[in-house]
């Protein structure tokens, strides 16, 4: 063929396999049988009739070929099948290739049940010839072979095309998948360091009002300033996030007061915010990588977050141990006033929202969002790192286990 | 009227009665079994046609194309009036139902006369293969693959969570 690879084979839009390939190719067999058809024609001297139906069945092939209506292509394809098979006695099974063609056609389409049928009609019009011109059997057996053949090729095709249907539809879904994905990544993202900063700010202000009240007017100013750089903190975080979502890279160090990036400066800010917070271990987590000690970092600024929030005023224990390959930070605080009663002691350590439920009170906002995102950065690094989280005891812990690095 | 022609009558019409009341009535159904019966019946039926070695006609393969199409377009009705339904599970635990009711009963005793009517023409011009055991049995068995082609498409998957009626 001198046409390149037709572009139109894996078009979806147009919905049928008439490449440009395959036309061409068509339009061969049509001037080929045409020609063979005019020449055993005006040879044998064949009778009227011949030469009408004849013709009315190659001009059905063209036709097909040529159409681009779905309702033209299918008259179309069935005359190429009735005037088709109606001269391939009288024309020495010249004309079989038009019927033949048509079966095919029609057996790639739906219905399911047309291209079947349509070799069977042909068929008896075959046999129905050779019953009035005493042609021999096997010139019908022949023809009805040709025409099995025809329609398991057809129906081959029509697989083919539901097969390539089915690959782009699940092709479509894995991509809804991951958008999904990603913005369960964005809403989490968001949540780390809006509940961060907008709680804390809500804590401040609250001692300022409470300061304020009590005509303490010097150390409620301090708590401003300190609200103040909270404020502009989590407003670079804010950035610094929405940077990251945008260009999907860790977003270069913005102007602005840093927010807390280890654990060191979130013990610092948890005590700048009047909390009590005792250390064990190694808190500069030097036996973890970049990527845990990110997660690691992320998820103690969110449990520090909420014992603020659920538990405030009593004192924080956060420890880090060595526990053979792996590295293990644990968060624990006592279940403040009211919090946390539904399953204070429950046997439910993985329930979303343990403890963290509303439990009233202007600075009690949470719905668990944190719990699951905090689950789901650790599920997201896929190598058996796990956070635990829930009442134990009358406390609220926050278990998390990495691989520490290998000396 | 020959002896084999009576006979096949009374089988068939027995054969008809027996399929038309169980098209009428509620019966379990198995999508994984709707092409058993028409393979079953078609490869017995071409075993029958081979066996009985009569000569074939271009006259025979005529009649035998249009009982084909006779029965297949019987079987693509059926297919389309067959109903289905969920029912409590059976013995062997399917759940799904389907009956083509007495419209489709209706179709079989259409399908029988064409049949008888193309037998005796058949036989005054000559075309003794019709009237052969096996090419009963390959009718038969067009009409039930035409029927399972329709119902194999229309039976409500458990994916797709849907009653189709």
């Amino acid at each position: 063929m001198t046409t390149g690879p037709g572009p139109v084979g894996t078009d979806p839009v147009r919905g049928r396999s008439g490449s440009v390939t395959s036309r061409v190719l068509d339009l061969v067999g049509i001037a080929v049988v045409s020609y063979w058809f005019v020449r055993t024609g005006l040879a044998d001297a064949a009778p009227a009739w011949v030469w009408i139906v004849g013709t009315v069945a190659l001009a059905a092939w063209l036709l097909r070929v040529l159409t681009g209506s779905d309702r033209v292509l299918v008259v179309a394809t069935w005359g190429m099948v009735l005037a088709g098979a109606t001269v391939v006695v009288p024309t020495g099974a010249l004309m079989v290739a038009v019927p033949l063609v048509g079966v095919v056609v029609l057996a790639a389409r739906r219905p399911v049940w047309a291209g079947p049928v349509a070799a069977v009609v042909a068929l008896v019009l075959v046999a129905a010839t050779a019953v009035v011109a005493g042609a021999p059997v096997t010139v019908v057996l022949g023809t009805g072979g040709g025409l099995l053949l025809a329609a398991a090729v057809g129906s081959g095709r029509r697989q083919a095309r539901i097969a390539e249907e089915r690959t782009r539809q699940a092709e479509v879904e894995r991509q809804r998948a991951e958008l999904l994905a990603d913005r369960t990544r964005a809403a989490r993202e968001v949540h780390d360091v809006l509940a961060h900063s907008l709680g804390g700010l809500v804590l401040q202000l609250d001692a300022v009002e409470a300061l304020l009240e009590a005509g303490r007017v010097d150390e409620a100013t301090r708590r401003a300033g300190e609200a103040r750089v909270l404020a502009a903190s989590g407003l670079a975080e804010a950035r610094r996030a929405v940077h990251a979502l945008r260009e999907d890279v860790p977003a270069p160090p913005t102007s602005g007061p840093a927010a807390p990036t280890d654990l060191p400066a979130l013990v610092a800010a948890h005590r700048s915010f009047g909390g009590t917070v005792t250390t064990h271990g190694d808190v500069a987590l030097t036996a973890v990588d970049a990527a845990h000690r990110a997660a690691v970092v992320a998820a103690v600024r969110e449990a520090l977050s909420n014992a603020r929030r659920h538990a405030a005023g009593r004192p924080v224990v956060l420890s880090v141990e060595r526990d053979g390959d792996a590295v293990r930070v644990t968060v624990a605080n006592p279940l403040g006033p009211g919090a946390g009663t539904p399953d204070a002691g429950g046997p439910d350590p993985d329930g979303p929202g343990t403890g963290l439920a509303d439990s009233g009170g202007p600075a009690r906002t949470g719905d668990g969002h944190g719990v699951v995102g905090m689950r789901e950065r650790f599920a997201e690094l896929g190598d058996g790192s796990a956070l635990h989280a829930g009442a134990l005891d009358g406390a609220f812990v926050v278990t998390m286990r990495v691989p520490g690095v290998t000396s | 009227m020959s002896v084999q022609l009576l006979a096949n009558i009374v089988i068939g019409l027995a054969l008809v009665g027996y399929l038309a009341y169980r098209q009428a009535t509620w019966r379990s159904v198995d999508p994984t079994r709707v092409w058993r019966a028409p393979l079953v019946l078609g490869a017995v039926g071409l075993v029958v046609l081979a066996q009985s070695a009569a000569a074939v006609t271009t006259l025979d393969v005529l009649f035998l194309g249009v009982e084909a199409l006779v029965s297949i377009g019987a079987g693509l009705a059926m297919g389309a009036m067959t109903r289905f339904r969920t029912a409590a599970p059976d013995t062997e635990g399917r759940t799904l139902q389907a009956r083509t009711g007495w419209a489709g009963a209706g179709l079989w005793v259409v399908l029988i006369v064409v049949r008888i009517g193309l037998d005796v023409l058949g036989g005054h011009l000559g075309a003794h293969l019709l009237t052969s055991t096996g090419a009963v049995l390959l009718v038969l068995a067009l009409n039930r693959a035409a029927r399972a082609l329709v119902v194999d498409q229309r039976i409500p998957r458990p994916a797709t969570g849907m009653m189709v009626r």
